[in-house]
């Protein structure tokens, strides 16, 4: 009985050892974690995009003093909305439209990366007086033959996901095309996958198209070292579009993975960009969240050209095809950007005797 | 007649040959138990969120034991595997994040026999572990990825007793990984990245202070003639440090399960 009862102590002994190393042991890489009232979510707030946020030394900005500044304005007693305005205000500070902070009743926007700009494309306007209101459309782009020859294509989103297939069959469409205009104003970004399938179809071999890197650390400057995106051929039996002149048309909305697209297609020797700067957008974002429940939505990981130039200020277009359009000219069914691209191309690739039998 | 008897007692001889020879004959069965587990379960992934999920997780684990052809007194190998899922929510209740757990263990233990039906083991393991940790509400870091190869010590007693009239065997079962290789992405890095191939920082060596994790058991077991139930409460612990990632995912779960066969001879021994 008295064996039996030792036994008895060891095994408890041995239990409660083995639960104490199993709760005490895995505690041991700290987390802090904040309160849901007016300083914790703020603290966390901030915390978030203190050790995310990826252009604070690009942008030369002092978060900790931003943090001083946003603090100050909390009031032991306000509104939701008083205090969702003050921590939208304090992520406005980052001028990054990718940023937001998301709740049930308001999500903050940054705008002015655009709304300081003229628009410089009007939808209607080329729906109704460049495409008829008769095009085709597939994979959430509208395409159709223009005068002289000249290929089409309006892509809205990156959002819409491109089929190999339906590209296919849109380029065979512009099979006897002389020149390719994709037009990309408004479109404010999507996958980045989107861009490989399109820049397949207009290379040859592998090429560079820019960087990435990433955090690897809390720290305002932990960051990997760049990767280079190289961007493949489409294989044989897809249908490519090359030797021929591609215009790109931009505008200050392009953003985000339109951005990229653009800074992409720039390194391509047949390809112009033509239009208004892009609006920026070179980090990719990620997303967390408050202890209240709300999003925040950041840059974390940031894009650069194939000369490792950051894209977040925006893609210029080609030296000498900077072209805007004033809301009045718009208005009255002339889109200068696209009746630029049209005439230099017509131009380009007008074939000298069909300009002799016209004469 | 003369014959006849010659042929009794040689039967009889036979019979008690292969009687002896079956009592020698440790147990060469394999032992399965068949469970479900259910219980609270909270998440930490700081890739995904600095908020801690609390939830209801769900799972099913099998598990087979059989002694060892040589010295089967001493030797045991099991093998241990478990699908698990868990459904939590961020403390404002506005959000869902799902935890997809599989692992798989192969081990050998040895067994210690005391008095009074006491057993105490001891081994190691090696296995496979894999699943996800997703959380819609985020755009290009929705999911975070798990996978892992280890290898594991492991520990066990077992009482084999009666309640009453009922065979009662009592288990105590841990299982500490103890090395590893597993997968982590980069502190901010997307998987677009790493489907684009930089795979650099991606694989980690896990030890206790950077992966650490534990596995442990505590059953009763309840002999129903041919059949035994299981009731038991597990403690599952699964954390990482590494690449500024914290990764805590704990789940305190009932475990119910059925044992084919009861408890088979070893009760019935003693």
């Amino acid at each position: 009985m008295i064996s039996l009862r030792r036994h008895l102590y060891r095994s408890i002994r041995y239990v409660l050892l083995t639960l104490t190393t199993t709760l005490i042991l895995p505690s041991c890489h700290e987390h802090e974690e904040y309160a849901d009232d007016g300083a914790g979510n703020f603290l966390q707030l901030w915390e978030i995009i203190d050790q995310h946020y990826c252009f604070f030394e690009e942008k030369d900005i002092d978060w900790t003093e931003v943090g001083r500044k946003y603090a100050a304005q909390l009031k032991g007693t306000m509104t939701y909305d008083e205090y969702f305005n003050i921590l939208a205000a304090m992520l406005d500070e980052l001028e990054d439209g990718h940023v937001n902070l998301s709740s049930t009743f308001n999500t903050s926007y940054y705008r002015k990366w655009w709304s300081d700009y003229p628009q410089d494309f009007n939808l209607r306007t080329l729906q109704q007086y460049y495409l008829d209101f008769d095009y085709r459309q597939t994979s959430g782009i509208s395409y159709r033959m223009l005068d002289g020859e000249i290929g089409y294509i309006y892509y809205p989103s990156f959002s819409s996901t491109v089929g190999n297939t339906n590209l296919d069959q849109i380029l065979a469409y512009f099979e006897k095309s002389r020149a390719l205009i994709i037009d990309i104003r408004d479109n404010g970004g999507g996958a980045l996958t989107n861009i490989d399938t399109y820049v397949a179809r207009f290379i040859t071999e592998p090429t560079l198209g820019g960087y990435i890197c990433h955090k690897t650390g809390p720290g305002h400057n932990d960051f990997s070292e760049p990767y280079a995106i190289v961007y493949k051929p489409c294989p044989a039996n897809r249908v490519s579009y090359l030797d021929r002149p591609i215009m790109l048309l931009t505008n200050r909305s392009c953003f985000s993975a339109a951005n990229a697209f653009a800074s992409v297609m720039s390194q391509l020797p047949n390809v112009r960009i033509v239009g208004a700067r892009t609006g920026g957008g070179g980090g990719l974002p990620f997303s967390s969240e408050l202890p209240i429940g709300w999003t925040v939505r950041f840059s974390a990981c940031p894009l650069f050209d194939a000369d490792l130039n950051s894209i977040e200020n925006g893609i210029d277009p080609t030296p000498g095809y900077e072209v805007h359009c004033t809301d009045t000219e718009l208005a009255l069914g002339h889109d200068a950007i696209l009746d630029f691209a049209l005439s230099t191309l017509r131009e380009e690739t007008a074939d000298p005797s069909e300009e002799e039998q016209t004469k | 007649m003369k014959l006849k008897a010659i042929l009794l007692w040689l039967a009889a001889l036979i019979a008690a040959g292969l009687q002896l020879r079956a009592e020698e004959n440790p147990d060469r069965s394999v032992h399965s138990v068949w469970a479900l587990e259910w219980g609270a379960e909270s998440v930490l992934d700081t890739y995904l969120s600095p908020l801690r999920y609390h939830g209801t997780g769900l799972g099913l684990s099998a598990s087979w034991q059989k002694n060892f052809t040589a010295r089967p007194d001493l030797w045991v190998m099991h093998n241990d595997a478990a699908v698990h899922g868990a459904n939590t929510h961020n403390p404002a209740h506005n959000a869902r994040m799902f935890d997809l757990d599989i692992r798989y263990d192969w081990g050998v233990s040895r067994r210690f026999t005391l008095p009074r039906s006491l057993q105490l083991f001891a081994g190691a393991s090696t296995g496979l572990q894999g699943g996800v940790i997703y959380l819609p509400r985020n755009g290009n870091n929705p999911a975070s990825a798990k996978a892992e190869l280890r290898l594991s010590l492991t520990a066990g007693a077992e009482w084999h007793t009666r309640l009453g009239r009922m065979p009662l065997r009592l288990v105590e079962s841990v299982r500490l990984p103890s090395l590893s290789a597993f997968f982590s992405p980069q502190y901010g890095e997307t998987y677009y990245e790493i489907y684009l191939g930089n795979h650099k920082g991606l694989a980690h060596c896990g030890w206790w202070g950077n992966h650490f994790a534990i596995d442990n058991l505590i059953a009763a077991d309840l002999g129903l003639g041919r059949t035994a139930l299981r009731v038991g409460y597990r403690f599952d612990a699964r954390t990482s440090w590494v690449n500024n990632i914290n990764t805590q995912v704990f789940t305190h779960a009932l475990v119910i399960g059925v044992i084919p066969g009861g408890l088979g001879s070893k009760t019935k021994r003693q």
